[in-house]
């Protein structure tokens, strides 16, 4: 955890500057300066809950552990939990992302906006990448320790062409 | 350190993409401003709250949020002397009512830009001082958005308006066969300019707070102040407050992206983004039922051939926060609704009109015009209006909105039997039972 989020801070500047790239507008309706958004973290993990709200639809998921062989828990023996936030739940749906292709178990990687009190949860920044599923065992492939969905073969980036 | 190379790597590739793509820098300087820099004086595409939004029912706009690009951080334009306290070096700006008025006060931002100082970076590097400069040419004149009309009240205008349709022979009266086919589904009229978006926001703050009483000078500056210096924007769609009958006429509540259906005795309008409007015009009634503050007041109307005249009263007291101002148990609208016809006569859509009466925020009756375009009509199989239950995770913690996460207390999981955390909180502390688990989906991808 510390390390991803070390690798995820050294490259947050660029991120920030390319999120450009990859945003498109969408309404919000509460302010998103409890973000903060010179910080860009990516993080890959367990889908645990599809959350569709109108306004702003959510992913709540379980870390990976470092080594990508387990569920990352804290010290206190808890999975270690975080939430993302995206846009309406319709305006997501039209991305492909849905509670049913986001159901429990999918694995993906998103780039966020952390909350400013260093809370478990943020604002999706520019491109998701889905990891695939293995045909034979219909569970998900998984990207090597220290790499992000994007990484494996057959994984598919939403909203955007480049994670 | 395998990591950090990796990152170094990424950053170098990063950056030198950044560098082909010419962005600039997230920390930026100050920069003086060159005579009359060209300033939009709406927000950016991209922006949060920004337009560009799709009629109710349309395809949504996919992806993450969105955001401007880098912020600049302007300096005071050439020739404009700062002043000695403004509200972003103020202690106290309760004492600085004689320069309210002064739009340098604001250091030329408008509305949008003060409510979303700290959203976009303007508040620049050593908040709240180092904000950013707006653009102090970039305003409009106070005639451009005062009422037109001699009349004091609503009612005064709205019976002036019944008369002008009697001495016609009307009002007008529709049947199911003959009401007019306006149903469908509208956006407003982002490409033309209808004369109106002062209530987005546009103008120089110090423009509407003149439009104000000093009660509500001092509501708007305080709005202004907490939004822009202290970042602790109320917004009431963050908490799922109501969004009120004033907000059908902010930009970022989306209101004016409605579904529209006609009926000979009910014209309503529906939308929203993070609450649903609904507003009912109650045709051919000759008064208001409800004599009580409503979130959307109650609208009576009557038809003057194809123009639609509405009076609504009885509107509860609310903000239109966003740098804006507040309004009072006084307000009261008269609204026309009128066909816009293109060059061959065909029906494109709704030029609309409000007058607002406020004798208790306003020191005079102020206007606001918008085109309304209709972007499909009912026969379209892809539109529908989504119904929106406002739900919200977030709460003001140490003063400001924040959105808490399953470990704060506060935190209400609407998808995860939230009636059952209760029970076992208070009820079933310390019983022998099954421990939550995580889903076997989520746990067994391992197994």
């Amino acid at each position: 955890m510390r390390t991803r989020i070390l690798h995820a801070t050294t490259t947050a500047a660029a991120l920030a500057a390319l999120a450009v790239l990859f945003e498109t507008p969408v309404s919000t309706h509460h302010s998103f300066a409890m973000y903060d958004q010179n910080k860009v973290v990516t993080l890959t993990g367990v889908m645990k809950q599809f959350v569709p709200q109108a306004n702003h639809a959510e992913l709540h998921f379980i870390l990976l552990a470092p080594d990508h062989k387990a569920l990352q828990k804290g010290a206190d023996g808890k999975y270690v939990e975080w939430g993302v936030e995206m846009a309406g739940t319709a305006a997501i749906a039209q991305q492909g992302i849905t509670g049913t292709s986001f159901g429990p178990g999918t694995v993906f990687s998103v780039h966020l906006n952390p909350l400013r009190d260093g809370s478990n949860f943020g604002a999706r920044v520019g491109v998701l990448a889905k990891c695939p599923t293995d045909a034979a065992t219909k569970k998900p492939v998984l990207p090597a320790a220290g790499k992000h969905c994007d990484s494996v073969a057959g994984a598919t980036l939403i909203g955007g062409t480049a994670f | 350190m395998r990591t950090l190379s990796r990152a170094g790597i990424v950053v170098a590739g990063m950056l030198a993409l950044v560098g082909v793509l010419r962005f600039e820098s997230i920390s930026v300087p100050t920069f003086a401003q060159a005579g009359a820099a060209p300033q939009a004086g709406a927000p950016p595409q991209g922006a949060p709250g920004g337009r560009g939004a799709g009629a109710p029912g349309a395809p949504g706009v996919p992806g993450g949020r969105g955001r401007g690009g880098p912020p600049v951080i302007l300096g005071p334009p050439q020739g404009v002397t700062p002043l000695a306290i403004d509200l972003f070096s103020s202690k106290n700006f309760y004492k600085d009512r004689a320069n309210w008025l002064d739009k340098r006060y604001y250091r030329c931002n408008n509305a949008i830009r003060l409510y979303s100082m700290w959203d976009r970076g303007l508040i620049g590097p050593k908040p709240p001082e180092s904000a950013s400069w707006g653009n102090c040419d970039d305003d409009w004149p106070r005639e451009r958005i005062v009422s037109p009309y001699p009349h004091k009240t609503a009612k005064e205008h709205y019976e002036a308006l019944l008369a002008q349709a009697k001495a016609k022979g009307g009002p007008t009266v529709y049947t199911k066969a003959t009401v007019p086919d306006w149903d469908g589904y509208y956006r407003r009229d982002q490409a033309a300019d209808r004369g109106s978006e002062w209530i987005y926001g546009v103008t120089q703050a110090s423009t509407v707070l003149a439009l104000l009483t000093p009660e509500y000078q001092k509501r708007m500056v305080q709005t202004a102040y907490h939004e822009a210096v202290t970042n602790a924007p109320q917004w009431s769609a963050s908490f799922c407050w109501p969004e009120g009958f004033i907000r059908w006429w902010s930009q970022p509540s989306q209101a004016g992206n409605f579904q529209l259906t006609m009926t000979p005795w009910n014209v309503q309008f529906l939308s929203g983004i993070a609450d649903n409007f609904l507003r009912q015009v109650m045709v051919g009634k000759t008064a208001h039922v409800q004599k009580v503050p409503q979130w959307w007041g109650e609208t009576l109307g009557f038809w003057d051939g194809t123009t639609l005249v509405t009076w609504t009263a009885n509107i509860q007291a609310w903000q239109l926060s966003h740098a804006m101002f507040e309004t009072s148990p006084l307000l009261e609208t008269v609204e026309t609704f009128k066909p816009a016809l293109d060059a061959s006569g065909k029906f494109i859509g709704l030029d609309h009109e409000t007058i607002f009466y406020d004798s208790e925020a306003f020191t005079v009756p102020v206007r606001a015009s918008f085109r309304f375009v209709r972007a499909a009509t009912t026969e379209d199989p892809a539109r529908r209006y989504t119904y929106i239950q406002c739900l919200s995770n977030i709460f003001n913690t140490d003063g400001r909105p924040k959105q808490v996460t399953a470990a704060d207390p506060r935190f209400v999981d609407y998808y995860g039997r939230p009636w059952a955390k209760n029970w076992e909180k208070y009820f079933e502390a310390g019983w022998d039972k099954p421990a939550d688990e995580l889903p076997a989906s989520v746990t067994d991808i391992f197994k």
